[in-house]
């Protein structure tokens, strides 16, 4: 079925969404001429348009692009109140027809018809472009009163929302990398949620065919079993009968040998419907082993095939890179060309989506940090042409993507230094680091090499977004890097997010849902104490990981102990961490979704999906519960113990309230538990400061002046760079339509100022970032 | 004129004797019609609750408890027909003592569309067409809506549904 859509050239998919659009423009252009016209046709003839002519720029026509932008430029005009002429509409309707002309054309055609009607196309559009100036007909959009200013203006806020939406120019890509909401990981794969849940899934008719084929062989199944629960009850009341009966002869004191010849002929009779009914049963049993296997086979085509209809090729999600590549690199001097191989790999649309953003981050890294300019490549001996290679391929189940620069690789001095300039760690310290350890450092949040900021890099924000952007997608990504010859970032994801393969095990009396991406190995290990380490230690293949028990993080007790070997979970490789489970059970396929939102944030909880039994089980986010037994971000044992040894992230919290002397109680409590706190007075000021420094964690009020809590909230829930902050509310509000508002504007917790007097308000902040370091 | 004589008549003292005490008598109170509601019990009491609110009575379903919240009234989460919903104990909503004994039934309640919660009681007594009802006094948030008098003339506690969903909102966010 995925093939399906592996087959399909880009304008086959243009002729797929040329179907939808035509159709809008004929039936709502008719309608405009019958004087039908209202505010929401003329907005679809716009869109519709704008979607034919993205669409047409991706395929490279643009004959066709400069045809559907003066339709889309018309309407825009008739949305203003520039209501469209009689022979304007007979106009736009022979430019439906040209376009109708093109989508029936095999891909061969093209160039032909392009060179056959590109005149005649030209006139045309000369005839659609509105002179400015023209007299205004009658408006046939009686409603539409706008001031001419303010609707053009409207109009044109429309276009450049749409154009930031669509068009993958390369200038479009990086305001969506800067800029972009990346909805949260799970947000699109709620039930009866917006976003992606909107959009239509394409299916090729013969899948759609084998669908419905499956669907109908399903229901036959259905009917042939929703019979059977009768034929048993009516064997079974029949036995029950007959065997009363046999009790009924044998109690009167009849046994076999005594018969009468009348009881003979009874117990003979009784026997062979006995008989006849086990009989029954035995094949109803059959029947019923064949319908389950029959079921089983069908459901899981049903499954597979409908899966397929979510799998794009790779190719669609890389649109505007090799574009994006060739513009930055013109404007940094440099000569590059990108090479994308695997492009018909098959990735889940979603996925695909969330690719497009830290891909594109890596795309600009690698212009604009690892590959040189022409002429000190010819320097270097090197080909003065740089190539990046953007590969995807399936392994293990897994989708993997590199990106190959042939540049000058990470410069482990200037990485040394930079380190050590940050106050991250002392010389001493950094000479010991490996080389893994050392590269790890490139994803911490605001860690860049880069001295000056750039257009497009040296912000350091980029490779823990990205890195954090993969997370979120179900992946993890890796670095290799060697000097001169240059740089391979490697992305691990799961080839669909419908289906996530996971490890169930058990911790305390609960049974729990482990993603496999984020399991490094699994072993039996016997933790062993070590001076200088609040953690437990075990070693597993020549590394060495702070042991932290699954169920305790949990809330359950742990069953840890130093020198009983316990099964364990190894996450992150050199700085991972060992969770300890009491079981591991097996591995298991499971389709996830969003945990309710009226729950609120479940720490270490990233989603919920069904078994086999249909009950509910729980996904862990691993990343999450790593930063809780650690105290901070995931890094190796090693940097920890730089990092922690400098004092340098000691977690740090933004404290917002307009009150004095609320900021100043609740500064004094964070200090004393150990966390290190900056205050805002107000939604706007912590807005500036969350934007230019680092933060663990947002502690805000609800009600403040020029921006309140709630909005602070969700432009922080909308930042590309900020989404994944966590986020507690504290107000005096306590009702629960209050409380509501808050966690709908997605505020992990939503805590009253009372809570204070009690534990609640440190336990939310420990569940979030960990415990702090008191002094 | 003959109307004009009869209601212009002068009244006997009889008649105004017999209207006065027909209009002493105090007028049967007319019965509020509630439309159906749902009895459960729950330790040891009787409640009730409007079925426009109720989806469907169940097995106990299977609770997958959630970490950090034990010994709250969320219980965790179940799924009923492919979706999965919070389950809220409502004891220690209703201030009721007693243990948290294995539950006969699962109601699953709808809040508004999408929005389903699942809440264990102890035992279901059925439907009843409510027709008799008692207004309990005016408790500011409460969640008891009034009194329902069963056929046994035993006395039910009416839940007020949205003081009911109210609670548990509050309660497992």
């Amino acid at each position: 079925m995925s093939d399906d859509f592996g087959d399909l050239s880009l304008f086959d998919l243009f002729k797929m969404e040329a179907e939808d659009n035509l159709r809008v423009l004929q039936d709502h252009l008719l309608a405009v001429e019958r004087g039908e016209a209202t505010p929401a046709m003329l907005e679809e003839l716009m869109r519709s348009a704008h979607s034919m002519k993205g669409a047409a720029r991706i395929v490279g026509l643009d004959l066709v692009v400069s045809l559907t932008h003066a339709m889309e430029d018309r309407f825009v005009k008739a949305q203003a109140g520039k209501t469209i002429a009689h022979e304007e509409i007979g106009n736009l309707l022979k430019a439906t027809d040209w376009l109708a002309g093109l989508s029936g054309l095999e891909e061969s055609g093209v160039d032909g018809w392009v060179e056959a009607n590109q005149n005649a196309i030209h006139v045309l559009v000369a005839q659609l472009v509105p002179v400015d100036g023209d007299a205004v007909v009658e408006s046939a959009v009686a409603d539409v009163e706008m001031p001419e200013g303010e609707s053009d203006r409207q109009a044109s806020d429309q276009i450049r929302q749409a154009e930031e939406e669509k068009v993958p120019s390369a200038e479009a890509l990086r305001v969506e990398t800067e800029h972009e909401s990346e909805n949260a990981f799970l947000d699109a794969g709620a039930m009866g949620d917006g976003g992606h849940r909107q959009q239509p899934v394409r299916l090729s008719a013969g899948g759609f065919d084998r669908i419905l084929a499956l669907a109908s062989e399903a229901l036959v199944l259905s009917n042939q079993t929703s019979a059977m629960p009768e034929t048993l009850d009516r064997n079974w009341r029949t036995l029950v009968r007959i065997t009363g009966e046999i009790r009924a002869l044998d109690a009167a004191g009849v046994d076999k040998d005594g018969d009468t010849h009348e009881q003979a002929v009874i117990r003979a009779g009784l026997r062979a419907d006995w008989d006849r009914r086990f009989a029954d049963f035995e094949h109803i049993i059959m029947d019923l082993d064949r319908a389950a296997r029959e079921s089983q086979l069908v459901t899981s085509r049903l499954h597979t095939e409908i899966l397929g209809g979510r799998l794009r090729p790779f190719s669609e999600g890389t649109a505007g890179f090799v574009r994006l590549v060739r513009d930055l690199a013109e404007n940094m001097g440099k000569s590059v060309s990108l090479q994308i191989e695997g492009a018909g790999t098959t990735v889940d649309r979603e996925v695909l989506d969330k690719l497009k953003a830290p891909l594109t981050h890596l795309l600009q890294n690698a212009v604009d940090h690892a590959l040189e300019t022409p002429e000190l490549r010819r320097e270097l001996n090197k080909a003065e042409h740089s190539t990046l290679l953007l590969s995807a391929n399936h392994e293990h189940g897994q989708l993997v993507i590199t990106l190959r620069d042939d540049g000058k690789g990470i410069n482990r001095e200037e990485l040394r230094t930079r380190i050590v300039d940050r106050e991250l760690a002392s010389a001493t310290m950094v000479s010991m680091l490996s080389d893994a350890e050392l590269l790890e450092f490139i994803f911490l949040p605001g860690f860049s090499t880069r001295t000056e900021v750039s257009e497009v890099s040296g912000r350091g924000f980029g490779l823990n977004v990205v890195q954090a952007m993969v997370h979120e997608a179900g992946g993890s990504v890796s670095v290799k890097s060697e000097a001169g010859v240059g740089t391979t970032f490697r992305l691990t994801l799961p080839v669909t997010r419908s289906m996530v393969r996971t490890v169930r095990v058990r911790a305390g009396s609960d049974t729990f849902a482990v993603p496999l991406v984020r399991i490094e190995a699994i072993c039996v290990g016997t933790p062993q104490e070590r001076e200088g380490s609040r953690h437990l230690m075990v070693e597993e293949a020549g590394n060495t990981y702070p042991v932290v028990s699954l169920s305790s993080l949990l809330g359950q007790e742990s069953t840890l102990r130093a020198g009983h070997a316990s099964p364990m979970l190894l996450v992150g490789k050199a700085g991972g961490v060992a969770f300890q489970v009491d079981k591991v059970l097996d591995q298991v396929d499971l389709a996830i979704r969003k945990v309710d939102p009226r729950i609120g944030k479940i720490p270490g909880v990233s989603s919920v999906a069904l078994d086999e039994n249909g009950w509910p089980l729980l996904l862990l986010d691993m990343e999450a519960l790593m930063q809780t037994a650690l105290g901070t971000t995931p890094m190796s044992e090693s940097v920890q113990e730089v990092v922690r040894g400098l004092g340098h992230p000691m977690a740090h919290i933004l404290v917002v309230d307009d009150s004095a002397t609320v900021r100043e109680q609740v500064r004094r409590i964070l200090v004393k538990a150990g966390y290190r706190v900056s205050t805002a007075q107000n939604g706007r000021e912590a807005w500036n400061l969350l934007r230019t420094r680092s933060y663990d964690l947002l502690l805000s009020d609800v009600d403040m002046p020029q921006m309140n809590g709630i909005e602070l909230v969700t432009k922080v829930r909308a930042d590309a760079v900020l989404e994944r902050m966590h986020i507690v509310l504290l107000s005096y509000k306590d009702r629960p339509e209050d409380k509501q508002r808050g966690l709908d504007a997605g505020a992990d917790y939503y805590l009253t100022k009372g809570s204070f007097q009690n534990e609640t308000f440190l336990q939310a902040i420990v569940d979030l970032i960990g415990k702090g370091e008191p002094q | 004129m003959s109307e004009k004589n009869i209601f212009e008549r002068e009244l006997t003292a009889e008649y105004r004797e017999e209207f006065a005490r027909m209009l002493a008598v105090e007028p049967k109170p007319v019965p509020k019609r509630m439309g159906s509601i749902l009895l459960f019990r729950l330790s040891g009491r009787r409640f009730a609750l409007p079925t426009t609110v109720l989806v469907a009575v169940t097995e106990p379903l299977h609770i997958a408890p959630i970490p950090h919240r034990t010994g709250t009234a969320l219980l965790g989460l179940v799924a009923f027909e492919g979706e999965v919903l919070p389950c809220c104990a409502l004891r220690p909503l209703l201030d009721l003592q007693g243990g948290a004994e294995a539950s006969a039934k699962t109601l699953i309640l709808q809040e508004t569309k999408g929005r389903n919660w699942a809440v264990p009681v102890d035992e279901v007594d059925g439907m009843r067409a409510a027709t008799e009802v008692q207004l309990a006094p005016e408790s500011a948030g409460s969640s008891s809506a009034g009194h329902y008098i069963d056929e046994d003339g035993t006395v039910v506690d009416l839940l007020d549904a949205e003081a009911l969903f109210k609670l548990m909102r509050l309660a497992v966010a």
